[in-house]
């Protein structure tokens, strides 16, 4: 028994939109509509009606676990004993856990079993474990249906902290090839250096190259563009 | 579904537009301390500052007694009447404790003895 969706490939902009299409929702309401470029991801769980909650996560035979979703409860668990999630990975990993309950957990299932459950009929669905919720994900190359599911849920999730419009807004007066400028960015939008570059690099609006740490402008920069100057 | 204080408090900070991030700030704990009581998980109940407290910040007046109850707690009223029933029976309260927990219709029976009469009552 599963409430786990079989594979599928959404493509970036079909993800992107369901991204924007949520945050679009959340902005119509007055409690979750935010007021600054920084969009905290435990608000977007409260939207849904997810709750969040930080405790300890032993680790298993195959590692350390970072966050995982109970479906059935509707909570999202993020491991407390991993100090750097308490920042920005924090934000990145509850998002990320949004991208799984959005993409990847079949909603309609989800209450078939809550209605079982309420009529104390036994159910045992297994959670979903993530054991890395960062920038290593955009590095792996998504070969198997696990990395493809990862994938697909980190790319939510820097859509959802890091949409189009408020990245526009933050880059004006902001030189995109500057490290300092970009790490006040990041700092502004809550998220790590990593979430940020990763983000702006799958935009086209910067390009790094390996084993230098020179920024080059991308074809799509909003400078080079002129269409958000 | 049953209420919980989890439920209660999770549900009025959404209504008041906090982050709970924002609400342990205010209670003064620590934000992973809010998450457990929030989902029910804390291994100790919150101490009646912290229910006050929530009581301050979510509006929850009215609530407060049943806020207590629902988080493991009694109220200070019920606490003295607690004290001298426990002085004055001191030999028999274990046995009612367990008997309560083990067989909690026959209590739940005496509970509501009362209560029959008066609807009865209104209905006639």
């Amino acid at each position: 028994m599963s409430v786990i969706k079989p594979e599928q490939r959404y493509s970036k902009k079909e993800i992107e939109r369901r991204a924007n299409d949520l945050l679009n929702k959340m902005q119509a309401k007055p409690n979750y509509a935010g007021n600054g470029r920084r969009i905290d991801a435990s608000r977007v769980a409260d939207f849904l009606d997810i709750g969040v909650v930080w405790e300890s996560l032993p680790s298993d035979d195959q590692g350390q676990i970072a966050a995982m979703i109970l479906p059935l409860q509707r909570e999202i668990v993020i491991n407390n004993d991993i100090p750097k999630l308490r920042e920005g990975y924090g934000q990145s990993t509850i998002a990320h856990e949004i991208g799984h309950w959005l993409l990847h957990i079949n909603q309609e299932d989800v209450e078939k079993f809550v209605d079982r459950m309420e009529r104390d009929i036994e159910v045992n669905i297994p959670p979903f474990l993530c054991r890395s919720a960062s920038d290593q994900v955009y590095q792996s190359i998504a070969n198997t249906q696990i990395d493809w599911r990862e994938w697909q849920a980190q790319y939510l999730a820097s859509c959802l902290l890091m949409p189009v419009h408020i990245l526009e807004q933050a880059q004006k007066a902001r030189d995109l090839t500057k490290w300092p400028h970009l790490y006040a960015m990041a700092d502004e939008l809550g998220v790590t250096i990593s979430n940020l570059t990763n983000r702006l690099k799958g935009l086209g609006w910067i390009r790094l190259t390996e084993n230098s740490k020179q920024i080059y402008l991308g074809n799509t920069a909003p400078s080079r563009t002129g269409a958000f100057k | 579904m049953n209420q919980t204080f989890g439920r209660v408090i999770r549900q009025a900070r959404k209504d008041k537009g906090y982050s709970q991030r924002e609400l342990a700030k205010l209670i003064e704990v620590d934000y992973t301390y809010l998450s457990k009581l929030e989902n029910d998980h804390a291994a100790y109940p919150p101490s009646k500052e912290v229910i006050r407290l929530l009581v301050r910040y979510l509006d929850l007046a009215e609530r407060e007694e049943e806020l207590i109850y629902l988080a493991g707690r009694i109220t200070a009223d019920d606490e003295r009447i607690f004290q001298e029933l426990v002085k004055q029976n001191y030999k028999q309260m274990p046995a009612l404790f367990r008997m309560w927990r083990d067989n909690p219709h026959s209590v739940q029976k005496l509970l509501e003895e009362p209560i029959q009469p008066e609807n009865e009552e209104k209905e006639s």
